[in-house]
């Protein structure tokens, strides 16, 4: 093998303009590691959470059901909220094993600038809705619960902020006991708290102004009323043999303005966010990407030209066109293979600020964590990269296989 | 015995636009194995385009080219690329060394293109013909002018090649480095090698078996010392 060590002395001696190059690949590459990562990450994540779920389907109010619901999934505060009462309703359905209310409502944080949410169910339901919570402590239950305004704090929140069990925490004037820390689930329930469904609602009542839907008037557009008891969604799972279509049509016959959202429709309004999100980023690598190719190719002429001569002796002396061809592709393959190597590195260091990033621009489809290095996409992004130096290569290399031996005994 | 290198009818004529520049005119030359023959004409005589045909590197407008009796006019790129690897050695007025390569892995450049195996031993002996064989591992810029042209010669004479083409290699050099280099073909010369040399130096040439001299396009040749013209082997 002649050609690779010679490529390589040849990008030694392009060392600053190459490593430039090979910088703009860095990023692009860097920028593909992530986006993929992520993607993975969440794709993955997505699958597995929701299949934890112990509910069949959730009830939300009739306005943007589909948010609602995934954004009850993916944690987020909803402004518009449900009568409790409709638990009884709902519960009358033959079929349904249990149904059970949910509230989310947000805390705000003044200290970080951002608002806390925080979660209500019924404690004797939790173990239905979360099969797979751990919990250190215990999850806040009955009266006592609501007069201490016991709380159980997720992983990362309890991290954050230092929390053992029997610690207080404050919120604005609210101030919050701890009585239990959820294990780490490595999903967005690490980032809230929870409590027993009537401490939320009380917090929700007092932060908003709660607008209730009417539920006596369906072909009115929208009216709303003040409610004592406000939840935001109902967790509905169904008996063994029950229908979900019987349920549905006995449920939207006797209570209006309410919606059904499946697990799987829940699933597949996350993934459309998360799929034009992966668009939308995997489109700026490809722009990022061809800026990188456009550099690799006019450094590679200008090293060609540069060569000429030199280029012209090797033909002298034997190298074949074809030798040339692939001393050429070899120096732009180093190009990008080095700036792939860095951009993982970059991307993997990085990943943190990225995250964060992320996190804020489109944070119902995002959760921390997601960006770990994964060996697979780390040669996705190398190959994608050799791909990129072959592709960038091949015209520098054209030019330079086409110099005439001839060049070698021009004088200067 | 078939001549090294035979041109007959040989022209050439470059295209600059619409402008004909006849560069060579119905060269007819015969070169014998063994000899050493200098080149010399004026700066734009056609010294260099005449190298470039007997090297292989170019083609002709029109006339033959045989190298080792072998018509070389009528192949294609890769089997004159072959002749020009097995038969032809090259040296250049600017050496042309690698850079980032050892003296040594420049003397073997020609041989890894051959495809043939690097015996450290035969690259070293080569640095000793050059008389650099403690420099087997410096890199050029750790040379002088002399001493990379004297790498250069080894790299040259690496494939075994029938006949060196040499155009001005002494042209950067100082008085004292031609001489070296001078000597150095000379006793390749008496080796064996067939040496063909362009120079402007009128001492060296006067040293070779045969000057031809050149102008506008057309040769003519002298016999100056009949001793090299039969090769003495
Ligand atoms: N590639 C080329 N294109 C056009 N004209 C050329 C080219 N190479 C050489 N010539 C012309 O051919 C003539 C002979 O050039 P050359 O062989 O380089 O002369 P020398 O080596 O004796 O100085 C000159 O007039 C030169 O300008
Ligand atoms: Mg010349």
């Amino acid at each position: 093998m002649v050609t690779p060590k010679l490529a390589y002395k040849n990008f030694l001696r392009q060392k600053r303009r190459n490593l430039f190059t090979a910088a703009g690949i860095a990023v692009s590459i860097a920028l593909l590691f992530s986006t993929l990562s992520i993607t993975k990450g969440f794709e993955k994540r997505m699958g597995t959470e929701l299949q934890r779920t112990g509910i069949d389907f959730l009830i939300v109010p009739v306005s943007c059901a589909h948010e609602v619901a995934s954004l009850l999934f993916y944690g987020k505060f909803t402004p518009t909220f449900l009568d409790q009462a409709i638990v009884e309703e709902i519960k009358r359905s033959p079929g349904i094993e249990i149904a059970s209310p949910i509230i989310v409502a947000q805390m705000p944080d003044p200290k970080k600038n951002r608002k806390t949410l925080i979660y209500g169910y019924e404690s004797e339901y939790i173990k239905k809705i979360k099969p797979d919570w751990r919990i250190k402590g215990e999850m806040p239950a009955g009266w006592d619960a609501l007069r201490l305004n016991k709380i159980l704090v997720g992983s990362d929140i309890a991290k954050e902020k230092g929390l053992k069990i029997g610690d207080s925490i404050s919120y604005g004037s609210w101030t919050f006991l701890v009585s239990g820390i959820l294990e780490r689930t490595f999903s967005k329930d690490d980032a809230f708290i929870y409590a027993e469904i009537r401490t939320v609602q009380e917090v929700a009542i007092k932060t908003t102004g709660l607008r209730v839907i009417e539920v006596d008037d369906p072909t009115c557009v929208l009216k709303h009323r003040i409610t004592d008891d406000p939840i935001s969604a109902v967790a509905v799972k169904l008996k063994g043999a029950a229908s979900f279509m019987e349920v549905k049509s006995d449920l939207t016959k006797r209570i209006p303005n309410i919606k059904t959202v499946t697990v799987s429709d829940a699933v597949k309004s996350v993934s459309a966010i998360a799929a034009s999100a992966k668009t939308l980023s995997l489109s700026i690598v490809i722009v990022a990407l061809m800026v990188g190719a456009a550099g690799i190719i006019n450094s590679m002429l200008i090293t060609v030209n540069e060569q000429t001569q030199e280029i012209g002796m090797m033909r002298a002396i034997g190298a074949l066109k074809s030798d040339i061809f692939k001393m050429t592709i070899y120096e732009s393959l180093i190009i990008t293979g080095t700036g792939a190597i860095a951009g993982i590195i970059l991307a993997i260091v990085g990943a943190s600020l990225i995250e964060e990033i992320i996190g804020r621009l489109i944070p119902s489809v995002y959760s921390k964590g997601l960006l770990a290095f994964d060996i697979e996409l780390a040669a996705v992004c190398f190959l994608m990269s050799l791909i990129l130096g072959i592709c960038a290569g091949l015209y520098p290399a054209c030019k330079a296989s086409k110099v005439s031996p001839v060049e070698a005994i021009k004088r200067l | 015995m078939l001549p090294v290198i035979a041109l007959e009818g040989v022209e050439k004529i470059y295209r600059r636009g619409s402008e004909e520049i006849h560069a060579l005119k119905d060269v007819n030359i015969t070169f014998q194995e063994g000899e050493f023959i200098s080149i010399v004409g004026q700066s734009g005589s056609g010294k260099t385009t005449l190298l470039n045909i007997m090297g292989c590197l170019d083609r002709p407008t029109r006339g033959t080219v045989k190298i080792d009796g072998i018509e070389v006019s009528t192949m294609n790129e890769k089997e004159i690329s072959r002749i020009r690897r097995e038969k032809i050695g090259f040296i250049f007025q600017q050496f042309y060394l690698i850079p980032g390569l050892t003296a040594a892995e420049n003397v073997a450049l020609p041989l890894k293109f051959s495809r043939k195996p690097i015996d450290k031993k035969y690259i070293l002996s080569l640095l000793d013909t050059v008389g650099l064989d403690m420099r087997a591992k410096h890199t050029p810029d750790q040379l002088s002018g002399g001493e990379m042209q004297r790498v250069a010669i080894a790299r040259a004479i690496a494939n075994h090649p029938h006949v060196i083409l040499a155009d001005e290699p002494t042209g950067t050099l100082d008085t004292k480095n031609s001489m070296i280099i001078f000597e150095l073909l000379k006793s390749l010369n008496s080796r064996g090698l067939t040496i063909i040399l362009v120079t402007h130096n009128v001492a060296f040439a006067e040293k070779t078996g045969r000057v031809i001299s050149i102008s506008d396009g057309q040769m003519n040749s002298t016999r100056l010392d009949s001793k090299h013209i039969t090769g003495s082997i």
